[in-house]
């Protein structure tokens, strides 16, 4: 009796997440197609074969192929690096230098790029030392074009590597590494027959989420790209220039890379399958510290640790500076408190920063309630109607910021019976759905990871006590699993705070959230203001920062 | 472990508690259009709210909404969409969110009307605008007149050095001393088609797009945020620069700039700021009654003042500021040719001139 209620409930969820995916995942994407591929005339691929006969159009194609490979490459090396040194060779200040490691993630990109022209710029503060204290004629270097890009994005977007690869290490078996260490194994032998397995699900997984982010990065391609075309702008500009057609079918275009990318990427891990280890012994900070590797590692460190803070200083810093000194002198000193005055005093200036929390508060309440049943699910009956649920869920993973945008856009510019009628561009609630659907893989991720690390046995206990199914649900599982579900809540709230491609392309006059705000003070010459709306984000961030640490300490410390 | 729940469940509800101070007030909008739409038919009485989508400074907004609220108890809600305001409101086309479209000049306004954008206004001072400014039916009126010019940095640069007209800018002197907004920007978009519709009539197409080709070589940076060009300015990056007057203005008086303006011998690209109802809106009452406000000689004379902004009705330029008494020489544009060609000509502009050559031009 008992089991057939549940039965009835499960069929009904499946139904209502069978709606939501079909309805804000795949049908959009089916008017992005048609789109592209609609004419007058009926249907046809002319759109495509006008962006590859080309050769401005294939090139904005492989600009965006090299920028995702590059992005990979520098992002996986850093991250892979610091990662390796956290876990062998940190010991003192350990725990602080963890948190710097991943304010990154909490700074808005808007800002973060800002901060490096004003750092690294042809009047940046760095470059001008450099310049003087070398007594140079020219500028050292130019910050623009694909090498800037490849630069903002490594030491902004190598997050993933690390904090993925620092959470995997902590499954290497130790006593491997002393086993083969006491053999004579040099550290490369270690490193590639030791620690490699263990890691590269990690890796991975981190390489599908850096391709993706930058492939579809905006804010640096568009503010130091100079003259280096990447897809995600020009989908920006065939837009503006009333070429729907053109944006869509480059939208399409982007996807598929990502599509062929992550396809690779998991032919690659079942091939390769990936053993996995349970850690016996725990690992110890190497005690030679005064080896020369040790020393060279750390001095590495310290340059990357130097240039990861730089422009947080920075932006901190130059939030108290007025706006007039930051336009026009070289090292800015002028100092006001007026550009927080300003925020906290005008209802206006405020009112986007109350925006952007509730809509980030939103998604993450939609998120959870969408993904925790639907993880017990997948975890709990396994099987091929379950891996297909997950799969489709996870498909967001692949779809660049601007394809998720692009695809509501066309979806719901018209009334549309999965918004029960309504039309929802232009209304607030456009811009929480779009921060729900890119939130649904990394609340996934997280709720499985928590889920795997539950007890069997108390599920077990529960039921042989006699509770139901939906008691055990809410009693048992719910409890022990909730430090990881939540810790996964807050990330997707740090992340979707300061999110500014698809807000730029959503926003309305009900839902203007920080990031765009950040962007029209900055047009409207108050560079001071902007920066005092990045410092209160990072602040907030922060915060949340502490509370995962506090809540999840055996996932993040 | 417990503790730790609550503390966290405690944040989380300030989170929240604080989201929802500012969102009371949306939804009582959204309550008043729901029971708005039941009876705006046939009914001149003014909805309690409106919405305008605009390309002006939000400061500039700021001051306009807020006069017509006092005058009329409408309360009003305003975004500055920069240069995706056209795009947004023919997105929106089968759905308006937005009652007024407010800035961008008169080829796009041509534009969207023959797409069936906007609903025709008979403001009262319509018969005192004169006729370039607005359009025969009612579907749009000029309230700025926005003149787009040079300058240069004083400190950088003597005036005799300094470009006297627009085709100088394609001299070897100027190679790498220029710099722009990039064809995100309204007003740029408008400054390079007019450019190019301007040469066109008075030479060829080809030598318009010499001329393209020249400024694009000579041009050392393209700035998607008005901030990072004027800085670069005011930073000695660049010496020569081109933007809208009012914010070279602010600049100059608000931050401290040495920054000098050129009065062009061909004149300046003068941009007729326009506004315009959005067909099928929500609030078509409260929309027309705010067309009637923004162009009033008050509204336009406080605006003046306040922002530099060059009224394109006559009877404001009186209380307006003395030097847009004799204003700056305008250039003769044929806005019906610009509003023809405009989109064909940007994407040819963005695609095959907007080139990594600019930054090679400058090593």
């Amino acid at each position: 009796m008992k089991d057939n209620k549940i039965g009835i409930l499960r069929y009904l969820w499946y139904a209502a997440l069978g709606f939501l995916i079909i309805g804000y995942i795949i049908v959009p994407f089916f008017y992005t197609f048609a789109e592209a591929v609609q004419t007058e005339s009926g249907f046809s691929l002319q759109i495509f074969q006008e962006i590859f006969f080309n050769p401005n159009q294939t090139k904005v194609i492989w600009n965006t192929v090299v920028l995702g490979v590059l992005a990979v490459l520098t992002c996986g090396t850093i991250g892979i690096l610091l990662a390796m040194y956290m876990t062998f060779l940190a010991g003192r200040w350990k725990k602080v230098t963890h948190i710097l490691l991943l304010s990154p993630m909490m700074i808005p990109g808007v800002i973060t790029v800002i901060s490096f022209i004003q750092l690294y710029g042809e009047s940046g503060i760095l470059t001008k030392s450099i310049q003087y204290l070398f007594r140079m004629e020219n500028v050292p270097f130019h910050f623009q074009g694909l090498g800037a890009i490849i630069f903002v994005i490594t030491y902004t977007q190598y997050v993933y590597f690390y904090l993925n690869v620092y959470v995997a290490l902590k499954y290497v078996d130790y006593s491997t590494i002393e086993a083969a260490r006491s053999m004579g194994a040099s550290w490369m032998n270690i490193f590639k027959d030791v620690i490699w397995p263990v890691i590269t699900p990690a890796v991975l997984s981190s390489v599908i989420v850096t391709f993706a982010s930058g492939i579809s990065s905006f804010s640096a391609p568009n503010l130091i790209g100079g003259g280096y075309k990447v897809l995600s702008t020009q989908i920006v500009r065939s837009k503006a220039n009333n070429h729907m057609d053109m944006a869509s079918a480059q939208v399409i275009l982007l996807f598929l890379i990502s599509m062929v990318v992550m396809l690779l990427i998991q032919y690659y891990s079942k091939r390769f399958g990936v053993p996995s280890s349970d850690r016996s012994t725990a690992i110890v900070p190497l005690k030679k510290k005064n080896s020369v590797l040790a020393v060279i590692s750390r001095i590495i460190v310290m340059i990357q640790i130097l240039l990861i803070l730089l422009p947080i200083i920075a932006i901190v810093y130059l939030s108290f500076v007025k706006t007039s000194s930051i336009m026009q002198d070289i090292f800015p000193c002028k100092f006001t408190l007026e550009n927080y005055l300003t925020i906290f005093q005008k209802t206006r200036v405020l009112k986007p920063l109350l925006n952007s929390l509730k809509m980030s508060a939103m998604a993450v309440m939609a998120g959870l309630i969408i993904t925790v049943p639907t993880s017990y699910m997948i975890v709990k009956y396994k099987g091929k109607f379950h891996a297909l649920l997950k799969m489709l869920l996870m498909l967001p993973w692949t779809m660049p910021a601007s394809v998720v945008a692009i695809n509501l856009i066309n979806a719901f510019s018209q009334k549309s019976i999965f918004a029960f009628g309504n039309a929802l561009i232009g209304g607030f609630y456009i811009i929480p759905i779009a921060y729900t659907i890119t939130s649904l893989p990394l609340l996934l991720n997280s709720n499985e990871i928590a889920l795997q690390g539950l007890n069997q046995n108390l599920e077990e206990a529960s039921k042989s006590l006699g509770a139901g199914m939906a008691y055990t649900f809410t009693h048992v599982i719910i409890p022990n699993i909730a430090p990881g579900i939540l810790s996964g809540g807050v990330m997707i709230f740090i992340r979707t705070l300061g999110e500014y491609t698809m807000s730029a392309l959503l926003y309305g006059v009900y839902n203007r959230p920080i990031s765009i705000s950040m962007v029209t003070t900055m047009q409207e010459y108050k560079m001071g203001i902007s920066l005092a709306y990045g410092v209160i984000v990072i602040a907030i961030c922060y915060v949340a920062l502490a509370v995962i640490f506090k809540i999840d300490k055996k996932r993040f410390l | 472990m417990k503790k730790k729940l609550v503390s966290l469940f405690l944040v989380g509800a300030m989170v929240l508690s604080l989201a929802a101070c500012g969102s009371s007030s949306d939804e009582k909008e959204e309550t008043n259009e729901a029971t708005e739409s039941t009876e705006t038919e046939e009914n001149t009485e003014l909805e309690d709210t409106l919405v305008v989508y605009s390309t002006h400074s939000e400061d500039m907004l700021e001051v306009i909404c807020d006069g017509f609220t006092e005058e009329t108890g409408v309360e009003v809600e305003f975004i500055n969409l920069k240069g995706e305001l056209a795009d947004r409101v023919r997105s929106e086309k089968d759905n308006p969110q937005a009652d007024i479209m407010f800035g961008g000049d008169t080829a796009t306004y041509m534009l969207l009307q023959s797409e069936g954008c906007y609903e025709p206004t008979q403001p009262e001072w319509a018969g005192d605008l004169g006729d370039a400014y607005k359009d025969a039916d009612g579907y749009w009126y000029g309230t700025y007149k926005t003149p787009v010019v040079m300058f240069y940095n004083t400190d950088k640069m003597t005036a005799e050095d300094a470009p006297k007209d627009w085709s100088n800018l394609v001299e070897e002197k100027y190679a790498g001393q220029i710099i722009t907004r990039d064809s995100l920007s309204s007003s740029m978009r408008s400054t390079v088609a007019a450019l190019v519709s301007y040469y066109t009539a008075n030479d060829s197409e080809e030598a318009a797009w010499d001329f393209v080709k020249g400024l694009s070589a000579n041009t050392k940076n393209y700035y998607n945020s008005g901030s990072m060009m004027f800085q670069a300015i005011g930073k000695g990056e660049a010496s020569v620069g081109i933007a809208v007057l009012d914010n070279i203005i602010d600049n100059r008086d608000n931050n401290d700039m040495p920054l000098e303006i050129i009065d062009a011998e061909s004149g300046a690209i003068t941009i007729t700021d326009c506004i315009a109802a959005i067909k099928n809106a929500p609030h078509p009452n409260a929309a027309a009654k705010f067309i009637e406000y923004v162009g009033s000689k008050e509204c336009e004379e406080l605006i003046a003042n306040e922002f530099n902004r060059m009224p394109a009705l006559d009877a404001a330029l009186e209380g307006a500021p003395e030097w847009m008494q004799d204003g700056l020489k305008e250039m003769d544009l044929d806005w019906s040719d610009i509003s023809a060609h405009q989109s064909e000509w940007l994407e040819k502009w963005e695609t095959d001139y907007i080139d990594a050559d600019s930054v090679v031009a400058s090593e």
